[in-house]
């Protein structure tokens, strides 16, 4: 059984390999109608495929697939696929499927690298408070990284068309408001499920009499205040497109250095 | 093959076989003067028709008439005759000289009215490149004959392969994409910035033509609320009735410009009409939201630091032709694709239409060794249960389908091939079927 998991854990990276060449050639391409069907298979394949992985980690392990660092990969890897394919199913944007599974791709590939790690000591403290905060944090972690990746193509879009640039790249991406709204959404959904793993966190720590805290929770604090401001901003003062694209690749950006430069410094 | 006026005009010898031919005027051979004479009304195709079929040249016919062309598709063993019949009784229906009509028509025949037909039906022939209507009128004129009888075997097949044409070629390549047409841009451009342009705000600045092509554009897209900006209420209040808006005297165009998403300048002013100031003004009143300009007056009617504000997109006239060229191009490349599309169907047609010389040959080989099937069943299964009889029959009817599969599938490949003539002699030679008394000779085997 373990073999064929491995087996598994080897076949959904290079799925999504497929997947992102498929979702690229729709993307780089004027003859659309070939890969249109083709690109919306593959990831259904891939995403099928890393289901079925997950399900199977947790049914042989007999524990949440949460781990390790490789699982927890996968793990925010599947919230980033389900938040794609519930973008392409509520506002037809299957022609960004290139940028959107690159993160994907990135992350099942990495977990194969931290197969072994341990993730937060869960397999030996399954409290339902800490699974509840792991969960919500990767979930954040997924929104954000979507709504990044968003931000980034509208910043992109914007600039062809003040330079009056009418390429493919104009071409081919979804109007300047659709990339700003999903963009708002994604970062809206990030900060609400961070400050759900906040406020679990907290009471886990509480409950399990551990303490200590590094610069990353702080950090963590940094980034729900970014993207706090730029939801605040947004509302209040009319910080849309461009001003609002920038404030949340910058919280993407501190988050990712948030968990570059250390891990939880929690101690029982 | 196209329909350019300097293409071969002249029609092959006539074969004895049926064949399809077209005689016709369009954009590229006729004025619009003479397209608008040359069109049918339906009295006139009935009459046309009806000439036609009462000469005894033409066996089916389909009649396309549009304000971009005039078309008359036929069928028939002399195409030669029926194409100077078609002209005859087009000149005296319309009342257009018979030299007049032969000057400004082309005539095809055979694989070259068929390739005709679907370039016509994958919009490669038309005016505008790509466009979508044509394949929704030649499926009108289609059906239209088909309801008074005019079509049978042939035409049926053409017409129903060309709208296989029509849409492959609309699915399977993008030549029906991008704006073409300054207007239309300037939706398209719209529709880049702000998405989905229901509940957005137009305001026209003056009452230009091109700002009203702009106006049509956006009310076919969806929009309902118009601002007329203009210096009189003279011209605007045609265009407020037209498209449901309100007028608003230009002099008020400062207050009222945050009220727009879409602004489109089309006025005659040697100066600027919206200055950065204006829009800087409107944007602090939009919360954010963009503000879309196009400005296709000649001189400017908006100055281009307007740009440069925050959330605000302008586009010029210069901006809106080079769009349209980068379509124009992309449709033109895509039309490689559908060539190639096209010249695969027509040699389906080509092959099909070849493979029916072989039909009588292969139905009297069938309906011989049927007939002779039946026979031998009716001889063997005298005195036999029905349990007995039905096996009797099965074993028969399947062996005879066996045996004749391979010969019926050789002809009709022979047929596609185009070598017809020789596989059906052959054919003929080798079961004998000239021959009407060998049915009765091979019965010699009687049951023990």
């Amino acid at each position: 059984m373990l073999v064929l998991l491995q087996a598994l854990h080897f076949a959904v990276p290079l799925a999504y390999a497929l997947a992102i060449g498929v979702y690229g050639r729709l993307f780089f391409t004027e003859d659309e109608g070939k890969y249109d069907h083709r690109a919306k298979g593959a990831f259904w394949a891939a995403f099928g495929l890393h289901t079925l992985l997950l399900l199977g980690l947790g049914w042989y392990f007999r524990r949440c697939p949460l781990g390790t660092q490789g699982e927890a990969l996968l793990f925010m890897a599947w919230m980033l696929a389900l938040i794609h394919a519930l973008s392409e199913l509520s506002a037809a944007t299957r022609r960004l499927g290139f940028f959107t599974l690159a993160p994907i791709g990135f992350c099942v590939l990495g977990s194969l690298f931290f197969q072994g790690k341990d993730f937060v000591g869960i397999t030996g403290r399954p409290s339902s408070w800490l699974i509840f905060h792991i969960v919500t944090s990767l979930v954040s972690y997924a929104g954000y990284c979507l709504a990044a990746v968003l931000a980034g193509l509208y910043l992109l879009l914007h600039r062809r068309l003040k330079q009056k640039k009418f390429d493919l790249t104009f071409r081919k991406l979804p109007p300047l408001d659709k990339l700003d709204k999903l963009s708002a959404m994604w970062a809206a959904l990030g900060s609400l499920t961070m400050l759900a793993s906040s406020l679990t966190g907290f009471v886990y720590v509480r409950h399990a009499n551990i303490h200590g805290m590094k610069p990353m929770e702080f950090a963590i604090y940094g980034v729900l205040i970014v993207f706090g401001f730029a939801a605040v901003s947004r509302r209040l003062w009319g910080w849309r497109g461009r001003r609002h694209a920038r404030w949340v690749i910058l919280g993407f950006t501190l988050l990712l250095l948030t968990n570059l430069l250390g891990t939880h410094g929690f101690k029982p | 093959m196209d329909s350019n006026p300097e293409s071969p005009k002249a029609a092959p010898e006539n074969t004895g076989k049926p064949e399809i031919f077209l005689l016709g005027a369009n954009h590229l051979t006729a004025s619009v003067d003479l397209r608008d004479r040359l069109l049918f009304t339906d009295q006139g195709m009935r009459d046309l028709v009806g000439t036609l079929k009462a000469a005894g040249t033409v066996d089916e016919a389909v009649i396309l008439s549009t304000c971009n062309r005039s078309e008359i598709y036929g069928v028939s063993r002399t195409t030669s005759s029926a194409h100077e019949e078609a002209i005859r009784a087009w000149s005296r229906i319309n009342g257009i000289g018979e030299q007049e009509i032969l000057s400004h028509s082309y005539r095809f025949t055979g694989r070259e009215a068929v390739n005709h037909l679907f370039r016509v039906m994958g919009s490669l022939d038309s005016l505008v490149l790509g466009e979508t209507q044509i394949l929704g009128q030649v499926k009108a004129a289609y059906q239209k004959s088909v309801e008074n009888g005019w079509t049978d075997l042939h035409l049926n097949h053409l017409f129903q392969a060309g709208i296989h044409v029509g849409k492959r070629v609309h699915h399977e390549t993008t030549i029906h994409e991008g704006a073409v047409s300054i207007s239309y841009a300037a939706v398209m451009l719209a529709k880049k910035v702000l998405g989905e342009l229901k509940d957005k705000t137009v305001g026209l600045v003056g009452t230009g033509e091109m700002g009203e092509l702009a106006a049509q554009h956006l009310h076919k897209a969806g929009v309902s609320k118009f601002v007329i900006f203009n210096r009189s209420l003279t011209g605007a209040e045609r265009l407020a009735a037209d498209f449901g808006g309100e007028i608003v005297l230009l002099p008020e165009l400062e207050k009222r410009l945050a009220a727009c998403d879409i602004v489109i300048s089309a006025t005659g002013s040697p100066e600027v009409v919206i200055t950065r100031r204006h829009v800087e003004a409107a944007m602090r009143h939009r919360g954010g939201h963009p503000l879309f300009l196009i400005d296709i007056a000649a001189p400017r009617d908006i100055d281009p630091a307007c740009g440069e504000v925050d959330n605000t997109f302008l586009f010029s006239i210069d901006d809106l032709k080079a769009i349209v060229q980068e379509n124009q191009e992309l449709r033109r490349q895509a039309s490689e694709k559908a060539q190639a599309i096209i010249d695969e169907e027509a040699a389906k047609v080509e092959a099909w239409h070849q493979s029916l010389a072989l039909v009588p040959t292969i139905k009297t080989l069938r309906d011989r060794y049927r007939a002779m099937t039946e026979r031998e069943i009716e001889k063997w299964a005298a005195g036999q249960s029905a349990d007995g009889r039905a096996a009797l029959e099965g074993l028969a009817r399947g062996l005879m389908n066996k045996f004749l599969h391979a010969p019926t599938k050789g002809l009709k490949s022979l047929g596609e091939m185009g070598d017809g003539g020789r596989g059906g002699y052959y054919a003929r030679l080798l079961f004998n079927l000239d021959d009407e008394s060998q049915e009765d000779k091979q019965d010699d085997q009687s049951p023990a």
